[in-house]
């Protein structure tokens, strides 16, 4: 249609043109013209907004991103029949996102996200069904006591101010996505000198960039470590994936080969799964407390054509056993915290980790 | 990269691709060549430096991204060298950029399009066609475009890195209109065999790397032939000199469409095309 209107376009205009020869070069002075008028004729068309275009979209995009259909059993075809004829065109646009993100909610998936002005879809599940397990008020309040160093994003204290607990140190890490810097590990593995060891909390650690995972994690090793096998999708088909071994290489600066203790609970998430995990393929580090939540995909987004952006995980992560780490790390020493603990100012976790630290000092 | 070019003059019926324009009125040497009161003085070698500046209309569709036209305006600026003698015309562009800021239908998001590029071009006159030299030279491209769209998370970079061989026709017309000559060039290029670093190779642009940090090196490469690739260039310029019979410096005006299109894999395309109101100079050097 497009190719179409241009030649009505070129007509127009050459036969308003006077005679020959003039007209003759006038072809070639608008043939620029044609080229403009046929710019959207060479491209695919914009898409549409309406609701069937953004299921489409949507569901589409999904197939051909989303990581974990097999690992999850999900059959996205069946979605797709049970789902696709509860699409009316006149429907609403907040209709319409209820019962996407119904379809999306299906992939219990905490990285799959569909974001309007209005709402925000989310699978939340992976730690609203499980135990807190952190309280930020007992560790400020009971074990840090304003004592703590503020080095980046890092909270430091030397924990041998309390009664009964020897010299070792606490850090607690609130996200990943605040960046630290070797300077501030300088200063985290320097206080380690003739203490017990290090407690590294990340609970409630939601994630950010595993960059800074990866820091971390290069400081508590001496020798290059396979922490385990990444799987990154390079096509539309489900298993269309790519493995990649990864290893850790030892900081070429301080580094603390001693005793680690590693605090997680459910809230500790994304790339605070894959820290956990490349943790715990530490031989010093021991994991306490709960499961991290997962989140072993790193996503990937999508413009939608109505404004919505929809984000889903693009890639797999297992350990250097093969086990998947999109359900959660799971600790080495499990341990919740207790109601009568919080009500009294006690962190059980951590105290399980200082007991743990107080055995390899004795 | 090997381009054919083809520069032909009407209007006087006699050949000067380069600076007839310049001329209050037409003589020629005893080579042919045209010669005035002022040309006769100038080095048969003549050196310009070349800078192009101007604002630009763009549309993008990257179906990586999305499946949604991106439109915006944006600026063009380039730097460059050109050589003109009788025998032949070289240029340099040694540093070419174009920014545009687009947004799709919806507004919602904005797409940050840096493309910057370097560039040479032989030409050489090789044959006559009535009234219409035909000139043959050789091309090559070194291209950047890459789309920032913050807010798609780690999906926000996508980029191609291509080089390419163009042929390319080139026409110039001297109309008299209005009392006076009006110089023109009209010129057209297409791409016809390249190769491509596309980035991501699939998915997110930011991917978990070997070594447990962050990598971005996730490419694809591929040959570009017309199977899979298309790009086409058209300009119309209007040119001129400074003012005054005897300054050597002139300038053109111009109107450029340039539109390529990568069929990737996995039936994910790219697609830009841009409308670029351009004012060049050329200021002599020797």
């Amino acid at each position: 249609m497009y190719l179409h209107m241009c030649c009505e376009k070129i007509n127009t205009i050459v036969n308003a043109l006077p005679p020959a020869p003039r007209r003759g070069l006038a072809h070639w002075l608008i043939l620029p013209l044609l080229l403009i008028s046929c710019e959207k004729a060479l491209m695919e068309p914009d898409a549409a907004s309406d609701p069937e275009t953004v299921f489409e979209e949507i569901w589409t995009f999904a197939d051909r991103h989303y990581s974990f259909f097999e690992e999850k059993n999900v059959d996205w075809d069946a979605l797709y029949d049970t789902y696709r004829p509860r699409v009316d065109p006149g429907m609403s646009p907040v209709a319409l996102f209820d019962l996407c993100a119904e379809m999306l909610y299906e992939l219990r998936d905490g990285h799959v996200n569909l974001l309007s002005s209005f709402d925000r879809s989310r699978y939340w599940q992976w730690y609203l069904d499980e135990p807190e397990n952190f309280y930020y008020a007992v560790i400020e309040r009971h074990y840090m006591q304003n004592r703590q160093r503020l080095a980046g994003p890092l909270q430091i204290v030397n924990l041998g101010h309390l009664e009964g607990v020897g010299d070792m140190i606490y850090a607690y890490y609130g996200s990943f996505a605040q960046t630290i810097g070797e300077s501030h590990l300088d200063l985290l593995i320097g206080s380690l000198s003739g203490t017990a060891g290090l407690i590294l909390d990340v609970r409630n650690n939601g994630g950010g960039s595993p960059e800074n995972a990866r820091r971390l994690v290069s400081r508590f090793t001496a020798e290059k470590v396979f922490v385990g096998t990444n799987y990154r999708k390079t096509g539309p088909g489900h298993n269309d994936f790519q493995a990649e071994e990864v290893f850790i290489e030892p900081h070429n600066g301080l580094v603390h080969t001693g005793p680690v203790i590693v605090l997680t609970n459910r809230k500790s998430y994304s790339a605070t799964t894959y820290f956990a995990q490349f943790m715990k393929a530490l031989d010093n580090v021991t994991l306490v407390g709960d499961a991290t939540g997962g989140g072993g995909g790193i996503p990937a987004f999508r413009d939608l054509p109505n404004g919505w952006l929809l984000r889903v995980s693009s890639s797999r992560f297992t350990g250097p056993g093969g086990q998947s780490i999109e359900p959660g790390v799971e600790p080495h020493v499990r341990v919740s915290m207790s109601e009568e603990g919080i009500l009294e100012g006690r962190d059980d976790i951590l105290e399980k980790a200082i007991e743990l630290l107080s055995g390899n000092n004795s | 990269m090997i381009a054919f070019v083809l520069i032909a003059r009407s209007g006087s019926g006699q050949s000067d691709p380069s600076l007839g324009f310049l001329c209050p009125s037409f003589s020629y040497n005893e080579r042919g060549h045209l010669k005035t009161s002022y040309i006769g003085e100038l080095p048969d070698r003549m050196v310009y430096l070349k800078i192009d500046q101007g604002f630009s209309m763009g549309r993008l569709l990257d179906q990586r991204m999305s499946n949604l036209h991106y439109t915006g305006p944006g600026g063009v600026l380039a730097f460059g060298r050109q050589v003109r003698t009788d025998r032949y015309i070289n240029q340099w562009t040694f540093a070419g950029f174009r920014f545009q800021q687009s947004r799709p239908r919806h507004k919602g998001t904005q797409v940050i399009q840096p493309v910057g590029g370097l560039g040479f071009s032989h030409l050489r006159p090789f044959r006559q066609f009535g009234p219409f030299p035909v000139w043959v030279g050789l091309q090559t491209d070194l291209l950047a475009n890459v789309r920032v769209a913050p807010s798609l998370g780690n999906s926000f970079l996508y980029a191609d890195l291509t080089a390419e061989f163009q042929p390319l026709a080139r026409l110039s017309a001297v109309p008299h209109l209005f009392g006076r000559d009006w110089h023109f060039d009209l010129s057209l290029s297409a791409g016809l065999i390249g190769y491509a670093l596309r980035l991501p190779e699939y998915g997110s642009s930011f991917q978990l790397g070997s070594d447990g940090g962050v990598t971005l090196l996730t490419t694809e490469s591929m040959m570009l032939h017309p199977g899979n690739y298309a790009r086409l260039t058209g300009g119309l310029f209007f040119k001129d000199s400074f003012g005054g019979r005897y300054n050597p410096n002139w300038f053109r005006i111009g109107y450029i469409w340039d539109y390529y299109r990568i069929h990737g894999r996995h039936g994910l395309s790219m697609f830009d095309a841009s409308h670029q109101f351009v004012l060049e100079l050329y200021f002599l050097m020797n």
